[in-house]
């Protein structure tokens, strides 16, 4: 008897790839989603052209500057010239800063991701090892004491955080810049203030990771088996604890990339992108807004994606696409 | 279980390894000179451009910067609170006809560039700025171009006959023919014939660096050899950056952190915080209602405990001392609330409904809390006042130009009034001429003595008139005049300089000392 053999596919993508490229389909749609409502925000926000010239103009300046912007276009008109610029990555001329829109949030993201970045390493290192430091010793009055300073560190705004940063230690006690970038100085009251409240959040985590996970029965196991507690706490409990704590890492992160910067870089006069956006805003520099505001999207949904694939890595357990 | 996952020894030596070397590291303030050479200052605004024709509008901080830069046909000088206009890029004018000045140039002087000035770049840089789509201020739209007659002789032209073009130029920064076609350079650099140039720019815009011209025209000797820009958003750190003597002055500060820094520098303001009325209720139609608002207003108060002593009297008028037509014979009404208690009574207004509109952002948390303070005042008066407060655009298009845009008009209308060419003639015009742009009240004996006085052709006829219309309206009270604002700037100790009309027009050749 014979029996026919389908034969395989030529082509076969692995769920993990299949995610991922389902994962990139999403985010330029979510991305061409955020410029739409950011066109529609601009709409309904008012005459750019009143916002923009002083009280006293008269109505034929303002008519020949709307003009000469193209506000007198139809909307669609407008929502069409705006989205196919977007997709070529042209915003138009920042009317601020006189070129375009987008080379200025580019020249000003790198800042903002080294702020973000160094705030996220501090936060990891002191979450980690605070909350770590609790979760081993779990009910006792450190602890407490500890949960208690986290849950404060945690409700703290930033811009306070940064002001009494600068009074304390750039003012009564000049050791670091008020502020300004260039040094390494400069980074670090601001990296300081950003990562209070996230190592806050980290240190009640990773607590509750630590101590969950202590009670596993496989670290009774190897405690029983004699293993130090250095080892132990490397090889396996914190690997068992990884998986929640990148999650909430991942998350601060993002935050921290973003929306975390915006008030940081104003009070320490750091030039990223956090800092454009309120400049743009301030000045209904809609090109700059709109650019901005496409790269912070990006961003945040690139850091996503990179999340997603590490959490794969880290638990096996997590499958893609299979039933 | 109890043992630390680091050693605690090892975490120590960590720590303070890092706070030493980040110490070592810390940059202060970054200045590029020594330390007694070079001032500092910062703004909350950013830099953006240095192409000053690109945007006029929001240049506050690139003002600041370039004001030392690039130079005008003329220049403001101060004399305690008068001011005047002197030669500067320009050695005479005359008005030779009422919409054409003459202007003879200066000749020998060379830009930062090492081209020769001369009458090409007045005519290239007005002719800029008179584009229509120029997001020029407004005090400039009445230029409309200029003419070369020969290499040192230029023609402006204005939109209406105008008194005082000679003032109008003082603001308008003369860079080489052609400049700004490269728009990539202009962004980043300002040519002038100032006794500064551009250093350097960071390219955030952050910080900018000016240094002495050694082939400056003029005769002056700068005390500072550098002078640098740092923008700093948050006002509060403005005024740390002073107190920690990162910087030497710092603009933009709220009177509460003015009244906090080591010394300031203030100039009487160009403004007046007024309350526009309409006589559109029958309420408003009655001069003593109008006396009463004006009666009600505690000037000491909003001196002292809004603007912490950074304001002046308006003295019953919209315009200050320095104005063109100003009357210094004119007083306010002094604040007295059973008077104007009395007056409400007399009118037979008490419970009258009266609307007041404010604007949300545009003069900041100031304009919002003087709205409030008088609305608190009036309701005591037995009136029932409701205040709107509404973003820029809507305070505009509703408010200022409601019967241009036929729409009622706010009962009650707040917004600063100001000239900056020091000239009488645009108050008076929108307010007092029962005109249909901005007018919300009509007299008609006030104004037909306001278009008597716009049109005399005689500057000194003219100011004695509008004295005269001054005068009147004080008597009939159009608005509530509240206080007159300073301009004012926090320093260092030590430090000198002067402020000119709206605060951001600044000499820094002019400023001196350190502590």
């Amino acid at each position: 008897m014979t029996t026919a053999v389908l034969a395989e596919p030529r082509t076969r993508l692995s769920p993990t790839l299949a995610h991922i490229l389902r994962r990139i389909g999403s985010a330029v749609l979510t991305l061409l989603v955020v410029l739409g409502v950011v066109f529609l925000v601009f709409q309904v926000l008012g005459d750019p052209a009143r916002r923009t010239l002083p009280i006293n103009a008269s109505e034929e300046q303002v008519a020949s500057y709307r003009a000469a912007m193209g506000y007198d276009d139809p909307v669609l008109e407008q929502f069409w010239r705006f989205m196919r610029g977007a997709v070529l990555l042209d915003f138009g001329q920042s009317t601020t800063a006189g070129r375009p829109a987008i080379a200025v949030v580019m020249d000003a993201l790198p800042n903002s991701l080294l702020l973000a970045t160094t705030t996220f390493v501090i936060t990891a290192l002191v979450g980690i090892a605070l909350g770590t430091w609790a979760g081993v010793r779990a009910g006792t009055t450190a602890d407490r004491v500890l949960q208690a300073v986290g849950a404060f560190a945690s409700s703290v705004p930033e811009f306070w955080s940064g002001l009494v940063l600068i009074i304390a230690l750039a003012v009564t006690v000049p050791i670091f810049p008020t502020g300004g970038s260039g040094t390494a100085a400069a980074l670090v009251l601001p990296s300081v203030a950003m990562a209070i409240p996230p190592i806050g959040r980290l240190v009640y985590v990773v607590r509750e990771s630590v101590r969950s996970t202590m009670a596993e029965p496989f670290m009774l196991v190897a405690r029983s088996k004699g293993l130090g507690s250095s080892y132990t706490l490397r090889a396996h409990l914190l690997r068992a604890a990884a998986v929640p704590i990148v999650s909430v890492g991942g998350l601060e992160l993002t935050r921290l990339a973003i929306g975390g910067v915006v008030v940081i870089e104003s009070v320490f006069a750091w030039p990223g992108i956090g800092r454009l956006y309120v400049q743009a805003m301030q000045r209904y520099d809609i090109a700059l807004v709109s650019a901005t505001l496409f790269v912070a999207t990006a961003v945040v949904l690139a850091l996503n994606t990179l999340l997603d694939i590490l959490y794969m890595k880290l638990d096996p357990r997590i499958e893609v696409g299979t039933p | 279980m109890g043992r630390a996952v680091f050693s605690r020894s090892a975490v120590a030596a960590v720590a303070v390894s890092m706070v030493i070397a980040l110490s070592a590291c810390s940059g202060g303030s970054g200045s590029q000179g020594s330390g007694d050479e070079t001032l500092t200052f910062s703004t909350g605004s950013e830099l953006g451009t240095l192409d000053v024709v690109a945007d006029q509008v929001n240049g506050t901080a690139r003002r600041l910067l370039l004001g030392s830069v690039v130079e005008g046909l003329t220049k403001v000088v101060s004399d305690g609170d008068k001011l005047s206009w002197n030669p500067l890029l320009a050695t005479s004018w005359e008005q030779v006809e009422p919409k054409r000045w003459r202007f003879k140039l200066r000749d020998g002087v060379t830009f930062h560039d090492g081209s020769t000035f001369d009458a090409d770049d007045v005519v290239w840089t007005i002719s800029k700025l008179a584009d229509p789509a120029s997001a020029k201020d407004s005090t400039l739209a009445t230029i409309a171009g200029a003419k070369k007659v020969d290499d040192l002789t230029v023609d402006i032209l204005t939109t209406v006959p105008s008194f005082f073009v000679d003032r109008t130029v003082a603001a308008i920064g003369i860079q080489p023919d052609g400049w700004g076609k490269d728009a990539k350079a202009a962004q980043n650099n300002s040519i002038g014939t100032g006794p500064y140039k551009v250093e350097r720019v960071t390219p955030a815009h952050d910080t900018a660096v000016l240094a002495i011209n050694d082939k400056y025209w003029g005769d002056v000797n700068p005390y500072y050899k550098k002078v640098e820009m740092r923008v700093v958003p948050d006002t509060g750190a403005r005024l740390a950056g002073l107190r920690a003597n990162e910087t030497d002055v710092a603009f933009d500060l709220s009177p509460d952190l003015l009244d906090a820094a080591p010394a300031t520098v203030t100039a009487p303001s160009t403004e007046i915080d007024i309350l526009r009325i309409s006589d559109a209720k029958p309420a408003l139609q009655d001069v003593r209602v109008r006396q009463a608002l004006n009666y009600a207003v505690d000037r000491d108060s909003l001196t002292n405990h809004l603007r912490f002593g950074f304001a002046q009297a308006p003295h019953g008028q919209g315009v200050t001392p320095q104005v063109h037509g100003y009357n210094p014979d004119l007083e306010d009404y002094p604040y007295d609330m059973n008077k104007a208690k009395e007056l409400i009574d007399q009118a037979g207004a008490a419970g009258a409904h009266l609307t007041m509109m404010c604007v949300t952002e545009y003069y900041g948390t100031l304009g919002t809390d003087t709205c409030q303070t008088l609305a608190a005042s009036y309701e005591k008066l037995g009136l029932d006042i409701k205040v709107q407060l509404l973003p820029r655009d809507q305070w505009i298009a509703q408010g200022l130009l409601a019967p241009q845009n036929k729409v009622p008009a706010p009962d009650l209308f707040y917004v600063q009034a100001g000239s900056g060419t020091l000239d009488s003639t645009l108050y008076l015009d929108n307010y007092y001429t029962c005109g249909k742009v901005r007018a919300t009240f009509c007299d008609e004996k006030l104004r037909d003595a306001a278009k008597a006085a716009i049109d005399l052709d005689n500057v000194d006829q003219q100011a004695a008139a509008y004295q005269k219309v001054h005068a009147m309206a004080r008597d009939l009270a159009p608005m509530v005049w509240i206080t007159s604002p300073k301009n004012a700037a926090a320093t260092q100790d030590g430090i000198h300089g002067q402020l000119y009309s709206d605060a951001y027009t600044v000499y820094w050749y002019e400023w001196s000392g350190k502590k």
